[in-house]
């Protein structure tokens, strides 16, 4: 893991984001690159594609968020300085937010979002949709940070036998080696004792060869106390998912269990896309 | 880089597949799986061999089955012996059911696969690139590693870098699955054909992002046809190189582009290439 980007809506900055970039850097240096969004743009940021859908026209940029933006940048700048964190300044994305920042996403390994907005909606059940076309656009892994929470210790898998959730198993392995050591568990979550582990011989093949202590469970979310229990466990973890998909059946899976999990616990999320 | 496939043709075994993937393994301390395809539909004799004047000979028929039962054995039995010298964690994997499906499915679980350019999986010659890697391009699962007849040892990388979102996408998997590579003899290599412009596509990030991966490698422009370019190359410079491109994504008109510069590389290149789509 070597350069990382950081979402920042002009106005808010997020700690929790900063805090997760702080933990990486600690394990092993990155280049921070802080992109920060004017808060206009953020909140209409997808309206641009959507023609006669969106709202016509589009609020300015009123000079009082340009200086709360100068001031979460300085706040970035000194923290970043203070914990000897390498890192870089982009800011112009006054007209076209997504493009700029699906750009940036394309030259940089892992880009971590801080809005409690796009956290909440996680748990919320329904993805909103700009969270959904960040994920879609997004040309590398995308991690989403709640503002309070632990450094992982452990790690999540989340498996459901589909592609994507393996693709995001891997991408994760690429990105964070200094993570494969600590305690993994590969869950399939499906009620129904008859459901087995689809192609757990495979998985298990891959998975053990990156994480070294890895523990592959069968989990039924149905009878909550069984699930409570487990989750009471994973006490400072990173769940790894595969895409919201936009179609697809994998998305629901996912849907309700890594909901379960963000509702009782806040704990980072990572997720990749496979395009 | 944890887990390599290397899918072979038990009736046509490729030693240079099992070459490179041996040597990656070994030098990656990677896990290496030998998938050997054994469709049921697929034998190395020609159903017309059967026919006498008799009709279909069940004889015949037992024979010929017991060869290719030979020859599949053997194919693996050298492909044991190899990783064994080799010391490496290896394992044996024998699918029996529609090659091409079968081996896509094994690459969802794995993180590279290695496999000779010219495989076809039939008994009858095909054009390079043959129906099968075509197909294995459009979707598989993971990079893939086509590697040419002859093994040679890997001197040097050649990234292919053209701007696009392909060409990066395709440079961080490879940084991704071979982190330790990354001092090999490096070059970035843009090739632009239209002469209005001699700029490196988003020169600041991309060096940004390189200097913390291949902190050594250097950046080449040159101006003029891609695939010439590149025959030139070859030919002059000595160290035996791997490509890294991107290619073959489903769908798009540069699909059209793509097909042919991976064309391209298989019929007139005897170097190995990276390949990794999104």
């Amino acid at each position: 893991m070597k350069k990382v980007l950081i979402a920042f809506d002009g106005t808010h900055f997020s700690e929790g984001a900063f805090e997760f970039a702080r933990g990486m850097n600690e394990l092993n240096p990155v280049l921070l690159t802080g992109v920060f969004l004017p808060k206009v743009n953020y909140a209409n940021l997808w309206s641009y594609a959507e023609g006669m859908n969106g709202p016509i026209f589009i609020p300015f940029v009123e000079g009082e968020t340009e200086v709360e933006v100068e001031k979460s940048i300085n706040r970035f700048e000194s923290l970043c300085s203070k914990n000897n964190i390498d890192y870089r300044i982009h800011k112009d994305f006054t007209d076209f937010a997504l493009p700029g920042l699906k750009k940036e996403s394309r030259f940089a390994d892992l880009l971590i979002i801080g809005s409690e907005s796009f956290y909440e909606s996680f748990t919320k059940g329904e993805p909103n949709d700009y969270l959904k076309d960040t994920l879609h656009e997004m040309e590398c892994p995308v991690i989403a940070v709640p503002e309070k929470f632990n450094f992982p210790e452990m790690n999540i898998l989340s498996y459901d036998g589909s592609e994507s959730s393996v693709y995001a198993i891997k991408q994760f392995a690429y990105l964070f080696p200094e993570l494969l050591s600590y305690k993994t568990v590969l869950v399939y979550a499906k009620s129904g004792i008859e459901n087995k582990i689809p192609d757990e011989q495979y998985i298990e093949e891959l998975a053990a060869r990156h994480f070294t202590d890895l523990t592959i469970t069968k989990l039924d979310i149905n009878p909550k106390k069984e699930f409570a229990a487990w989750l009471g466990e994973m006490k400072t973890a990173i769940l790894v998912s595969g895409s919201f998909g936009k179609t697809g059946f994998a998305g629901l899976f996912h849907k309700s269990f890594i909901i379960e999990i963000l509702k009782s616990h806040s704990m980072p999320i990572f997720i990749a896309h496979h395009k | 880089m944890k887990k390599i496939i290397a899918a072979f043709d038990g009736l046509k075994f490729s030693e240079s597949t099992m070459q490179y993937s041996i040597l990656l393994a070994k030098y990656h301390q990677a896990h290496l799986v030998g998938i050997f395809l054994e469709d049921i539909s697929y034998h190395s004799y020609k159903i017309y061999e059967l026919v006498n004047s008799k009709g279909v000979s069940t004889k015949k028929l037992k024979e010929l089955e017991e060869m290719d039962l030979t020859k599949r054995k053997k194919a693996v039995a050298e492909f044991e012996k190899y990783c064994s010298i080799a010391k490496l964690n290896f394992s044996v994997h024998h699918d029996k059911k529609i090659a091409l499906q079968e081996l896509l499915h094994e690459t969802i679980f794995a993180d590279l696969l290695v496999i000779n350019c010219s495989e076809t999986l039939t008994h009858y010659e095909e054009e390079v690139p043959s129906r099968f890697i075509r197909s294995l391009l459009h979707d598989a699962h993971c990079p893939l590693m086509l590697v040419p007849k002859k093994f040679k040892p890997i001197d040097k990388l050649i990234l292919l870098y053209n701007g696009s979102p392909i060409s990066m996408q395709a440079i961080k998997t490879f940084g991704y699955l071979f982190p330790d590579m990354k001092l090999v003899d490096t070059q970035v290599l843009s090739i632009i054909e239209t002469a209005d412009n001699s700029h490196l596509p988003d020169n600041k990030l991309m060096k940004e992002w390189m200097k913390r991966h291949f902190p050594k490698s250097v950046f080449t422009i040159l101006k003029g046809d891609t695939k010439e370019e590149i025959t030139t190359i070859v030919k002059t410079d000595t160290p035996n190189i791997l490509f890294i491109t991107g290619a073959y994504k489903r769908g798009a008109v540069s699909m059209f582009f793509n097909r042919s510069l991976a064309d391209f590389f298989m019929k007139e290149i005897k170097a190995p290439v990276f390949i990794a789509h999104t």
